[in-house]
């Protein structure tokens, strides 16, 4: 039956009545909708497999895929926060299905409250795989040779838990507190003299760290109130060796040491252009970890004490427009209160008392700089740096020492910034090294003078020049160049042998490029050369007093060199973008070449002949490539590709066999193939 | 009868509706920030660069008085916002991209105008601040995932500007940061600090120390370097050599020690044994001086059955 006439009007006005208040709701909803969707936090989960081919250990080193096998994928972040009280809460994954994994809890009332639970896990695969007979490698008891020989996974583990909370009190104040405590096991590469017998570090730690603050944030003036507490706790701290060489047993591992630092930093604006910052800090550390023998003082732990005061304060200051000046003074006295006690009970030789040595170091360090602001867009900036170190020594050295060393900097930089597009800048610094007077070895025949050919290198007499140039330039608005260039030298002063002179370059090229609608191609390359030229002999009589006649310079024993240099060239080109609406791809390739030389010559005569070590090379070259295909607005599949190929021809461990046999090998080329598939979702 | 005269009605009243507002617009709304309606009239949904994605993140918290506004960073803009009759339309007053004529100093005021407190009191006078870095540099705002806080992300982030560091972290010896375990701020503070080179504690051993700390001490016995600086002999970067070793033993102990002795050996891949000191493969391979001085970085054992005194023990 068909309706009224009257009635399909009515019908059809109320019909569009309804499609014109329908078609403005609807509008408004898909507005909200797509506002909404622009400023609601993100949330995502992707889950998938990996697939490992030909796995090893340096591809695996800290995500824990060392073997050829399939791996869960699993990261995800899940962030929402009400709108109407400010209340975030936060769980992110990372690597769940993997050893390298990390979960966080985190719930907070922005600017009132807030907590977080924090867990990761770190694996460190040694790229060293030892064949080897020892037994008792997870304990404090070993025995060499306690088995036929077995290739023996050597892996370390550090395992965290953080928590902290916060909470602000009346806007400008704030109280927080965090404590994180970190396990780490597993077994490091060891071993001991007279003989040299492989072992293993049973590495068995735990590291609490405590930081409580109170800040306060105002306008003009902003600071801190801390606590910061550590505690170290080795669980194997003694490691008796059975079978190995005699006299190594046992073994003392590192003891356990805890502190406590009270700090107050801050910072206050007495102008918009003037400020002053400072921090004052004093730590109480002790070491009082129980001797693993038995001492022939008495004593049944060191007593270890350092007290460290540190102190600081800048000031920055723009007295003129075009002037801007930086000050500041540090000043930290580590000092080292252990009693001073004859463990050893030894006769006092050239080398050594049978006394422990407190190490105390003062430091003072300071910069004053000024910026100009030139005509032309020209900036010129002078400075001068101050660093001075104090530490004290014993009687009896094994090097010859000096108690005081001051470097001193000055530093001019020129930088333009030419427009908008075109920066660069030259800077230049020259420092110079010196100190003390030197306090040299000494023999036990009174009045005697030891050995003092060598300065050590970080007490060494150095002028160091210094060279660096920066451009950037964009010379389209899609292309992006940067270049750096940097040269420094060093000469050693003082005496014959030792460190003699060295030198740095470092170059690198980076370029970045947008094309299309969202492509972009990366490129960058970077070359650093370093060397470092060292001069010794052999069997020097050990009452030289610094006269190289004392050098047998013998073909046998000979004044020799060594000549090291570290070449690093690096090379990355990358490109990714959209191919199709749905459809995100990339590809990343990296080579990197490092060297390292040795040069040492001339090579004495010797039966068997001698072999200077020759260059070692390592080579990477990784390939990635990943394709992301969105199968809706929000959700779709990443394949990953990775080749990753690592080779060397290190010879630290080709040639040597321990005494008790044992043989590491270093599983010189590695190719990788890492293939996966995740599903990922954005909600 | 009466469905037609209502449905007249709301076709009346919605074309009246629409056009009452062409004639008297209505005040454009907030969208995201408190008082951000001068801005979004024009830069809303539809604009090319997504400003609204600052909603996602901790600046979009409006039930947080302390969050900003537009022109809280970008100032009032007011020739932007109104147009002069003559030229195009002006740049707001503050701009944060990397060819924008603001100075990075004015472009950090923004932000320290609230955050310069806590780990941030030290960023004026920071090597960041007086090299014309400023936040934006490194943080990105209007986005929920800023790289720069993403431990995965970071590095990359970092090495924007330090090239050879990036070079460095790929050594075939470092630390897991290209896997976001340990990342560039594990170690510095980007925003400045009391210490050397921007080190989160004072100096470079108490960095180091938070994770290694079975290296502090004190010992029975000491080895001088270690307890005065760790880059001494380590570069924290990446090496070419292992251990983060900046060259490899016997020749970076060569660089200190006195040639007497067997302290001048001859570095040698062949030629005396695993034990032999004076020179060849006892001194060079393995762990090198290592092989004997095996606890190089200090003792605590008391007793000197075969010189602990030196480490071997």
């Amino acid at each position: 039956m068909s309706a009224p006439s009257g009635a399909r009007l009515d019908l059809r006005l109320t019909a569009f009545a309804a499609a014109v208040l329908a078609a403005t709701g609807a509008w408004a909803d898909e507005r909200d909708d797509e506002i909404k969707k622009q400023t609601r936090p993100d949330s995502n989960i992707e889950v998938g497999v990996g697939f490992v081919d030909d796995a090893n250990t340096r591809f695996g080193q800290y995500n824990g895929m060392v073997k050829d096998r399939l791996y869960l994928l699993l990261d995800g972040d899940y962030v929402r926060r009400d709108d109407a009280t400010g209340t975030w809460i936060g769980i992110r994954g990372r690597n769940l299905g993997q050893e390298n994994r990390e979960l966080r809890f985190e719930q907070s009332r922005q600017g009132d409250w807030g907590y977080f639970v924090d867990f990761s896990q770190t694996p460190r695969y040694s790229p060293y795989t030892p064949i080897t007979g020892l037994t008792g490698y997870d304990s404090t008891s070993q025995t060499v040779n306690g088995q036929a020989p077995n290739p023996l996974e050597l892996k370390t583990e550090r395992r965290a838990l953080a928590a902290g909370v916060e909470k602000w009190v009346a806007q400008r104040w704030d109280v927080r507190f965090t404590a994180r405590q970190e396990q780490k096991d597993g077994r490091r590469l060891f071993g001991s003299g007279g003989g040299t017998a492989f072992l293993v570090d049973p590495i068995d730690y735990r590291t609490s760290l405590y930081e409580a603050t109170v800040g306060y944030t105002g306008d003009k003036a902003q600071f801190t109130f801390g606590y910061y507490g550590t505690n170290f706790v080795n669980y194997k701290t003694r490691l008796d060796v059975a079978g190995s060489p005699s006299g190594v047993t046992p073994i003392g591992l590192p003891p356990g040491n805890q502190s406590h630092q009270i700090n107050f930093a801050g910072g206050y604006s007495f102008t918009p252009t003037t400020r002053a910052t400072y921090k004052l800090a004093y730590t109480h550390q002790t070491q009082d970890d129980s001797f693993i023998d038995v001492s022939t003082t008495g004593r049944t732990n060191l007593g270890g004490v350092v007290d460290t005061k540190f102190g600081q304060v800048g000031l920055t200051a723009r007295p003129m427009p075009k002037l801007a000046l930086v000050a500041d003074l540090r000043k930290e006295n580590r000092d080292d209160k252990t009693p001073i006690v004859d463990y050893f009970n030894v006769a006092t030789t050239n080398t050594a008392t049978g006394e422990n040595e407190p190490r105390s170091i003062h430091a003072l360090v300071g910069k004053l700089e000024g910026t100009y602001q030139l005509p032309a867009r020209f900036r010129v900036t002078g400075g001068f740096d101050y660093d001075e170190r104090k530490r004290n020594t014993s009687p009896v050295r094994v090097v010859s020492f000096r108690e005081k060393t001051e470097e001193r900097t000055l530093r001019l930089d020129l930088r333009r910034d030419m427009s908008e597009t075109l920066n660069g800048s030259i800077g230049y610094a020259h420092s110079k090294r010196d100190g003390s007077e030197w306090q040299t070895t000494v023999t036990t025949t009174p009045g005697q003078l030891g050995s003092n050919l060598v300065h050590p290198l970080h007490l060494a007499d150095r002028e160091r020049d210094k060279l660096r140039a920066t451009l950037g330039w964009t010379p389209l608005d899609k292309l992006d160049l940067q270049a750096r260039a940097e040269s420094s030298k060093d000469e050693y002063g003082g005496r014959t042998l030792g460190l003699q002179d060295g030198s740095a370059r470092f170059f690198s090229l980076d370029g970045a490029y947008r094309f299309g609608e969202s492509w972009n191609l990366t490129a960058w390359v970077s070359r650093d050369d370093t060397k470092a030229n060292l001069l010794s002999c052999m069997s020097a009589a050990s009452n030289n007093n610094g006269d190289i006649s004392a050098c047998p310079n013998s073909a046998a024993s000979p004044i020799w060199s060594a000549n090291m240099r570290n070449v690093g060239n690096a090379f990355g080109l990358g490109v990714k973008g959209k191919a199709t609406a749905q459809l995100e791809v990339g590809a990343e390739l990296q080579i990197h070449n490092d060297r390292a030389e040795f040069r040492n010559g001339p090579t004495p005569t010797a039966t068997p002949a001698l072999t200077p070590p020759p260059d070692v090379s390592y080579n990477r070259q990784i390939l990635r490539m990943t394709a992301k295909y969105a199968m809706q607005k929000n959700a779709g599949v990443r394949v990953q590709y990775v080749r990753d190929r690592f080779s060397t021809n290190d010879w630290t461990w080709e040639n040597w066999t321990y005494s008790d046999g044992t043989q590491v090998l270093a599983n010189p080329q590695q190719t990788v193939n890492f293939l996966s598939a995740t599903y990922y979702v954005n909600f | 009868m009466r469905s037609l005269v209502a449905a007249l009605l709301a076709a009346f009243l919605a074309s009246g509706a629409i056009a009452q507002e062409k004639a008297k617009p209505e005040a454009p709304k907030d969208l995201v920030l408190a008082g951000d309606a001068k801005c979004t009239r024009c830069h809303d949904e539809n604009d090319s660069f997504p400003v609204l994605a600052i909603g996602k993140s901790k600046h979009g918290t409006r039930a947080d008085n302390r969050t900003p506004t537009c022109t809280s960073c970008h100032g009032e803009s007011e020739a932007h916002i109104n147009k002069p009759a003559q030229g195009g339309r002006p740049k707001p007053d503050v701009m944060f991209s990397k060819t924008a004529a603001t100075p990075p100093e004015a472009r950090s005021q923004a932000c320290l105008s609230c955050h310069q407190g806590g780990k941030r009191i030290h960023w004026t006078g920071s090597m960041h601040a007086t090299r014309d870095v400023a936040c934006t540099s490194c943080h990105e705002i209007h986005t929920g995932h800023d790289r720069s806080r993403d431990k995965r992300d970071q590095a990359e982030v970092c090495f924007a500007c330090h090239k050879q560091q990036r070079a460095e972290i790929r050594r075939q010896s470092r630390h897991p940061t290209l896997e976001g375990k340990v990342t560039c701020s594990d170690c510095h503070n980007p925003h400045g600090s009391a210490g050397e080179k921007q080190l989160v504690r004072d100096s470079v051993n108490e960095t180091c120390y938070s994770c290694h700390m079975e290296k502090r001490g004190p010992f029975v016995r000491t080895h001088q370097p270690v307890q005065e600086n760790c880059v001494i002999c380590h570069n924290p970067h990446g090496s070419v050599h292992d251990s983060l070793l900046k060259a490899r033993a016997p020749f970076l102990c060569q660089s200190c020690h006195e040639p007497t002795s067997h302290r001048g050996g001859f570095a040698s891949i062949t030629g005396g044994s695993n034990s032999s000191t004076s020179a060849g493969i006892g001194i060079t391979l393995a762990r090198a001086c290592m092989n004997c001085h095996t606890n190089i970085h200090g003792t605590n054992n008391p007793r000197d059955t075969t010189n602990e005194r030196t480490f071997r023990r």
